[in-house]
C-alpha cells in the first residue's frame, strides 16, 4: 500500500487507480468509463491497458459507470483505498468465424458441425 | 458440450468466450478423426480459427468413347474436383491407358453421402468431352463413373496453293489446342 504521502494532493484529494477487468491490452479492447460525484461526471474516457487514474476526495462515495461491447457495469465505491478494481461478467465473448476445409484439397466443406468443449 | 457450430459452404460463425477447447466434428461422409487440429485457445485480437478433415473414399473415373465399361477408353482426358459453382480445387487427374484417373480421399457415405463435384478440362485432341461440372455421390468407399468422350466428327481439311486457285497441296497440317 502507498504511503498517503505520496497519493495526497496539496488540496487533500487523493490518486486512485481502478482497474476493470478483464480487458485486453489492445487499444480496440479498452472500455468507456464515466466517474460520477453525485450527478456530476468527473471523469469520461477510456482505459489504458484497463485502468484508469482519478483524483478524487478521500473517504467519499463515487460511482463508476463502464461501457465495454454492448455490456454495462455500474459501480459505487467508497474512496478508503488507493486501488479499485471492477469486472465485467467474465463471459465477454464476441463473434468468432471457424472455417473447415477439406485436408487434401482445401475444398470447402458443404455441411458439418464444429462442437467445442471448453477445458476445465 | 459447449458450442455446437454449424458449418455451411466452409464456414461457421458463433459468439464464443476466450479459453481453451477441445473441438470435435461431424461431417457426414469425412473421417471425423482426421479433424486438425482437434483442440483450439480462442484468445482475444484472433477472431477466426482453420480446421480441416479428410476423407478416405476413392473414385475413378472411367473415360471411352461410349460411356460404356467395355468401350474403348480414352488416354489423356484430364479432370479436376470443383464446389457446386465450378471453382476448381486440388491438383488434376488424368487417365491412363486403361481410360481410368482416379481422385482419392473423397467424401463417402451410404446415407446422405455428401456430393462430390468435378469437371473434365481437356480429352485427347481426337474426342469431345463435357466441359460442364458433374457431381456423384459415393455410397460405397470405392466408385467408378463411366464418362462418355465421343469420336470428334470427321472433318474435311483441305489445303490449296494460294496463287494457283484449288490446285491441291501435299503436306502436313497440325492442329494445337488453344
Amino acid at each position: 500500500m502507498q504511503p498517503v504521502y505520496n497519493r495526497l494532493k496539496g488540496d487533500g484529494r487523493i490518486n486512485i487507480d481502478i482497474l476493470i477487468a478483464p480487458l485486453g491490452i489492445l487499444d480496440n479492447s479498452q472500455a468507456h468509463v464515466k466517474v460520477y460525484d453525485k450527478d456530476e461526471v468527473i471523469f469520461e474516457g477510456d482505459t489504458y491497458n484497463g485502468h484508469i487514474n482519478l483524483c478524487v476526495k478521500p473517504k467519499s462515495v463515487y460511482k463508476l459507470v463502464a461501457y465495454f461491447r454492448g455490456q454495462k457495469i455500474c459501480r459505487v465505491f467508497y474512496t478508503n483505498s488507493y486501488r479499485f478494481m471492477f469486472n465485467f461478467n467474465t463471459r465477454i465473448n464476441r463473434t468468432v468465424i471457424f472455417s473447415l476445409r477439406d485436408y487434401y484439397y482445401n475444398l470447402p466443406i458443404e455441411r458439418g458441425e464444429l462442437f467445442l468443449w471448453k477445458n476445465r | 458440450m459447449e458450442k455446437q457450430i454449424i458449418i455451411t459452404n466452409g464456414v461457421g460463425t458463433s459468439d464464443v468466450v476466450n479459453g481453451s477447447y477441445s473441438v470435435t466434428s461431424s461431417v457426414t461422409g469425412y473421417d471425423n478423426t482426421t479433424l486438425n487440429p482437434d483442440s483450439v485457445t480462442i484468445v482475444e485480437g484472433t477472431d477466426q480459427y482453420n480446421f480441416t478433415i479428410a476423407a478416405t473414399g476413392t473414385l475413378t473415373l472411367h473415360v471411352t468413347e461410349d460411356g460404356l465399361s467395355t468401350g474403348t477408353p480414352v488416354v489423356g482426358a484430364t479432370f479436376i474436383r470443383t464446389d457446386s459453382t465450378g471453382n476448381e480445387y486440388g491438383n488434376a487427374i488424368t487417365t491412363d491407358s486403361t481410360g481410368n484417373a482416379v481422385f482419392n480421399n473423397v467424401p463417402f457415405s451410404a446415407t446422405a453421402a455428401p456430393t462430390v463435384y468435378f469437371k473434365q478440362t481437356a480429352s485427347d485432341g481426337a474426342h469431345e468431352f463435357n466441359a460442364e461440372v458433374q457431381s456423384t455421390n459415393l455410397t460405397a468407399s470405392t466408385q467408378t463413373t463411366e464418362i462418355q468422350n465421343p469420336l470428334g466428327a470427321l472433318r474435311t481439311i483441305n489445303m490449296t496453293d494460294a496463287n494457283y486457285e484449288n490446285l491441291p497441296v501435299d503436306g502436313t497440317l497440325t492442329l494445337n489446342n488453344n
